[in-house]
């Protein structure tokens, strides 16, 4: 299963499934949430990432990430 | 179920009468909204300069409380939703809970991420108006927002605002008197009213609904476990209410965008990082602690001041006498901490608070927090720790009660450790930064490298041998942006004078101390004693002692003795390494001893003794 640790910088992916406990909420109060697109817009040396979501972007840490099932999606741009 | 909203809510304007018995009051109006919104600036532009600072019953979080016309205004901390997560969310939501109106002021250009917390408000039926901020940059992004189809959706005004240039009189008042009731999804409104009956507030209901315990527990009912479903719902209705107001072209080709991206680079990133930390050593390291603190405490303060005050005393109390002698002598309570705390301190501290404010308003310190991450990962930390790291550099007390924005324990317990271990505070680096500037490269080089290897050491050693695991990094990273001059002035005097207020007890005690010490030769004796360490194993000259007993006061108090001291270069580099591994003031200790426990705090505290001693003298066998 791809995780949004394998998503490479620019690339778009689906969050299909996210862990669960505090950190779920913590993803939804920040506006990530499944079934919503993000972009990938970095993938720093071991495995931080950072997102785009609309306007605002998140710093995830790897272990996160790894924890975050995504699936590709067709870019259109 | 059939019901429509407005009639239901129609039938129970009861609940509204409240608020005319209030009227009778003053009104409570609390300020929230998302980190970095721009709440502190509207804030202090609603306040004037009547402004009071507090810490929360309980908490080391601050309040900020004002007044404006008949109207009580607090600050909150800044949050992302109603919640219970740390210290800051538990003060934002008691204030919140407690407020009769609130001000929920939003970022123009984040919408979809500050709605939550304006839907999660009307969730909680408070009264309150939406204040858009950042409209000139809604305005350069292409934003296009549908202002009256937004207030129209929320149930509630929405104004919009650039709190950067000032908000009118007039519009304020409008915010404020027309602060309402917002619109709350049928099921939910429900739910809320049946709860109603058993807490105090539709606030309160819906915290419990949303498994809030500690608000539970106040009314002695258990909480209910409907926190993600609300969260998704509201994000759904969040996402839905967005696309129907939001038109824009905007491109991520903006500077801001550019310049985010650019500092996560690794390449750019740590190339900025180092830049970053040469201006910052140049301005505080080099104008600050040498050439201004070199005038004002060479020339004002050992030249004028001292000189002057010993006069003034000397027509009192006989130049010779004991009184004289601690009152204006070599730890004269009066000289020795006015050159210190006024001449050598204030200088430097404000330096550094100026320094971290701009770093943290213009959006660079969640960046350095990303780009750090993985590096910290190994020593049991994540991205996040670099706040209180950096805030350590400024005062080891005041970051050591940071930590708390870490997640777990566990991080807490490193984070702290660290601090306490390897982290010069402000007056520290100070005294190190003029005692090594004259030393060359290579000292500075030494000490760097031993600071450096301690730091990985300590977070290495307790990464492998505490239990648990250590929580990933999640971090929002605010647009960069330029910090606004008037903040960053305003937040550096309130931290300064808040560090000073802190320090000037302790610093006052420990001169006595060693004054009596001196006076008594207890002094001479614990020197006398300390002298196989100091002398043999340290090869330092015997008076070091005094310094690292002033030490145990404070850091920065230890650090200034040696200053004194005519050391030659490699013999300040060992005195520093000590000096700065050794013992955190009296003041972080028991900061630490409240935060992690006596024992760990104990077990902490006598680590760094060990370490600094031996590390020291490892260090001073090998050069000397």
């Amino acid at each position: 299963m791809k995780t949004l640790s394998d998503a490479h910088s620019g690339e778009t992916v689906k969050l299909k499934a996210l862990p669960n406990g505090t950190l779920r909420t913590q993803l939804v109060r920040l506006g990530i949430y499944e079934g919503m697109t993000v972009e990938c817009l970095q993938r720093l040396p071991g495995g931080t990432v950072v997102i785009r979501n609309g306007r605002s972007q998140v710093g995830i840490g790897k272990q996160l990430a790894d924890a975050i099932h995504v699936s590709p999606v067709e870019e259109q741009s | 179920m059939t019901e429509s909203t407005p009639k239901h809510q129609s039938r129970h304007r009861h609940l509204e009468l409240r608020f005319l018995q209030q009227d009778l009051e003053t009104l409570k109006v609390a300020l929230a909204g998302n980190p970095n919104v721009g709440k502190s600036l509207l804030f202090n532009a609603m306040s004037g300069l009547y402004v009071d600072v507090s810490n929360f019953p309980g908490t080391t979080v601050q309040i900020t409380k004002g007044a404006y016309g008949a109207y009580e205004i607090y600050d909150t901390p800044g949050i992302y939703s109603v919640a219970s997560f740390s210290d800051e969310e538990r003060v934002a939501r008691d204030m919140i809970v407690e407020a009769d109106i609130v001000l929920n002021v939003v970022d123009g250009t984040h919408l979809e991420r500050d709605l939550f917390l304006t839907q999660q408000l009307i969730d909680m039926g408070k009264r309150l108006t939406v204040l858009l901020n950042f409209t000139d940059e809604v305005k350069k992004n292409n934003i296009v927002i549908d202002i009256a189809k937004l207030s129209s959706f929320l149930g509630v005004q929405v104004i919009p605002i650039t709190a950067t240039k000032g908000v009118p009189d007039d519009v304020l008042a409008r915010a404020l008197a027309e602060a309402r009731e917002g619109v709350q999804r049928e099921e939910l409104h429900r739910s809320l009213h049946t709860m109603l009956n058993r807490v105090g507030s539709q606030a309160e209901a819906l915290l419990v609904l949303e498994g809030d315990q500690e608000i539970a527990r106040r009314h002695g009912i258990p909480a209910e476990d409907r926190q993600e479903e609300l969260y998704i719902d509201r994000r759904n209705r969040v996402n839905y209410i967005i696309n129907q107001i939001l038109s824009d072209t905007y491109s991520h080709r903006s500077f801001s965008d550019w310049l985010g991206r650019f500092l996560l680079k690794p390449v750019s990133g740590f190339l900025t990082l180092i830049g970053v930390l040469y201006v910052l050593y140049l301005f505080v390291g080099k104008a600050i602690a040498q050439d201004l603190v070199g005038f004002t405490e060479g020339e004002v303060g050992q030249n004028l001041w001292e000189p002057w005050i010993r006069n003034v005393v000397g027509t009192i109390v006989l130049p010779s006498s004991w009184l004289s002698e601690l009152v204006v002598g070599e730890f004269g309570i009066v000289t020795m901490t006015t050159t210190y705390l006024v001449f050598l301190l204030l200088p430097l501290v404000a330096a550094f608070y100026f320094s971290l404010s701009l770093l943290e308003d213009s959006g660079y310190l969640p960046r350095l927090a990303t780009l750090l991450d993985r590096s910290l990962t190994s020593l049991g930390l994540n991205g996040r720790a670099v706040i209180p790291i950096v805030l350590g550099f400024g005062c080891v007390t005041s970051a050591t009660i940071t930590t708390r924005l870490l997640g777990t324990e566990r991080e807490k317990t490193i984070a702290t450790a660290i601090l306490q271990f390897a982290i010069p505070c402000s007056a520290q680096l100070a005294v190190i930064a003029s005692l090594l500037a004259g030393a060359g490269f290579g000292p500075l080089l030494l000490y760097v490298a031993v600071m450096t290897t301690v730091f990985i050491s300590v977070g290495t050693v307790l990464h492998r041998t505490l239990p648990g695991m250590s929580a990933p990094l999640l971090l929002d990273l605010p647009p960069m942006r330029w910090p606004r001059f008037g903040n960053i002035v305003r937040k550096t005097g309130l931290r300064t004078w808040q560090f000073m207020k802190e320090a000037s007890g302790w610093f006052f005690v420990g001169t006595l101390a060693v004054g009596i010490a001196n006076l008594t030769s207890a002094l001479q004796s614990v020197i006398t004693f300390l002298t196989p360490l100091t002398a043999v194993w340290l090869q330092l000259p015997a008076e070091a002692a005094t310094a690292f007993i002033m030490g145990v006061v404070r850091r920065d108090f230890g650090a200034a003795g040696l200053y004194s001291l005519q050391l030659n270069p490699l013999e300040a580099t060992v005195a520093l390494i000590v000096i700065t591994l050794f013992v955190p003031c009296i003041t972080a200790l028991i900061v630490m001893i409240k935060e992690r426990g006596v024992r760990q705090g104990i077990a902490i505290w006598i680590g760094t003794w060990l370490a600094a001693f031996t590390v020291g003298g490892i260090v001073s066998q090998i050069i000397m």
